[in-house]
C-alpha cells in the first residue's frame, strides 16, 4: 500500500439534483481515466491515473448510501479557495475492497470517534 | 441525471448538502456531539453553582464579621469586604476568569475612588488568601510590581496571611478553599469549551467555502465538456 496516499480532509457535496461532488486538494499531473472503487463502507480508493492512487478516508456515514448508488461523481480539485480542475469520475462499486485498512493505520469512523 | 450544461449557478442558501470526510472530519463531528452533551452538563452544574454562590455570600459576610471580632486592621477588613464583593460580582457559573476580571475592576474602583491603590492591592491579596486562589494572588502581585508597590504588597500580604493563619483550618476558610477549587475546575471546562467552539467555527468556515466553490463548479464542468468535444 506504500504507493497510496490518504486525502485526510475533504468535502463531499450533494447538489440540488442529487449529483455528488468531491472537493479535494489539487494533485500533480493530469487525471487519466479516473475512477473510484467503493464498497459502501468507510474508505474508498480514487484511482486518478496509473501512478496515483488516493485513499478517500472516513467517508461521512450520511453520504455513503448515496455514493454507493452513484454511477458517476464530479471531482473538484482545489488550491485553497480556487478550483484548479473539475472532471467527472466513474464509480466502480464492489462488494468489498480487498484491503486491510488497519495495516495502513485506518480504522472505521465509529472506532476513531470513540478514541477521540 | 444531472446535466452539466445546466447554467444555474449555485448560491449560498441553495439546498446543497455538504458532508465533511477524512480523519479530521471525524474529530469535528465527534466534538459537535460531545459539546451538546457538555452543554446539558454545564446547565446542571451552573444551577448547582448558583446555589453554592448564595451560600458563599453568607460565608463571606460571616468571614468579615469574624475578622472584625478578631481585631483585624482596616486593611484586613477591606480584604474581607473585597473578597465578598468579588464573590458577589462573579457568579460561580461564569468561572474563575470572571472572578479575576472582577477583582481587576474592583481594584480599579477601590484604588482610584475609595481607599487608594495601595489598599486595593491589599484587597486582592486578601481575596487570594481567603479563597486560596493562587492565580489572583499572582495577578495582584504583578499589578503591585507594575505600580512600584511590591514592598507594600509583600508586607500587607504577609501581614494578612499571618493574621489569617489562626483561621486556616476553620470551616469558613475550608469552604472558601472548596469554592476556589470548584471555580478552578469550572475555568478548565470553560477553556475546553472555548477551544471546541473555535474548532467548530473553523468547520463552519470550511462549509461556507465549499458552497462558494459549488458556484464555480458548473462553469468548470462546462469548460471540461467543451475540451472533450474539441
Amino acid at each position: 500500500m506504500s504507493e497510496y496516499q490518504t486525502e485526510n480532509n475533504f468535502l463531499i457535496a450533494e447538489g440540488t439534483k442529487g449529483e455528488i461532488y468531491f472537493f479535494v486538494t489539487s494533485k500533480k499531473s493530469n487525471p487519466q481515466k479516473p475512477y473510484i472503487v467503493y464498497d459502501g463502507f468507510d474508505h474508498a480508493i480514487f484511482i486518478r491515473n496509473d501512478e496515483q492512487k488516493i485513499i478517500l478516508d472516513y467517508i461521512n456515514p450520511e453520504v455513503r448510501d448515496k455514493l454507493r448508488k452513484s454511477k458517476e461523481v464530479f471531482m473538484i480539485e482545489t488550491i485553497h479557495e480556487n478550483i484548479k480542475d473539475t472532471y467527472p469520475v466513474m464509480m466502480r462499486i464492489v462488494d468489498k475492497i480487498p484491503v486491510d485498512w488497519g495495516q495502513i493505520g485506518l480504522k472505521n469512523w465509529e472506532e476513531l470517534a470513540l478514541q477521540l | 441525471m444531472y446535466d452539466i450544461n445546466d447554467k444555474k449557478a449555485y448560491e449560498v442558501g441553495d439546498e446543497v448538502k455538504l458532508y465533511e470526510c477524512g480523519k479530521n472530519a471525524v474529530k469535528t463531528q465527534t466534538n459537535l456531539k460531545s459539546q451538546q452533551k457538555k452543554d446539558a452538563y454545564e446547565e446542571r452544574i451552573s444551577q448547582e453553582a448558583e446555589l453554592q454562590m448564595r451560600q458563599m455570600k453568607v460565608v463571606a459576610k460571616n468571614f468579615v464579621k469574624k475578622s472584625k471580632e478578631m481585631g483585624a486592621t482596616k486593611a484586613i477588613a477591606s480584604m474581607m469586604v473585597g473578597g465578598a464583593a468579588v464573590r458577589h460580582a462573579a457568579p460561580l457559573a461564569e468561572g474563575l476568569t470572571n472572578a479575576i476580571n472582577a477583582s481587576d475592576g474592583f481594584m480599579e474602583v477601590m484604588g482610584t475612588v475609595a481607599l487608594g491603590y495601595e489598599t486595593a492591592v491589599v484587597v486582592a491579596g486578601g481575596i487570594a488568601v481567603a479563597a486560596g486562589a493562587t492565580y489572583i494572588a499572582c495577578k495582584a502581585k504583578e499589578l503591585a510590581h507594575d505600580n512600584d508597590l511590591s514592598g507594600k504588597f509583600n508586607h500587607a500580604y504577609n501581614n494578612a496571611k499571618e493574621r489569617l493563619e489562626p483561621l486556616k483550618d476553620s470551616p469558613i476558610v475550608q469552604k472558601m478553599k472548596k469554592f476556589a477549587t470548584v471555580a478552578k475546575g469550572k475555568m478548565k471546562t470553560l477553556n475546553a469549551r472555548s477551544k471546541m467552539k473555535s474548532d467548530n467555527q473553523k468547520s463552519e468556515g470550511t462549509k461556507a467555502s465549499g458552497i462558494q466553490m459549488m458556484s464555480q463548479t458548473q462553469h468548470k464542468l462546462a469548460q471540461y465538456k467543451g475540451r472533450q468535444k474539441a
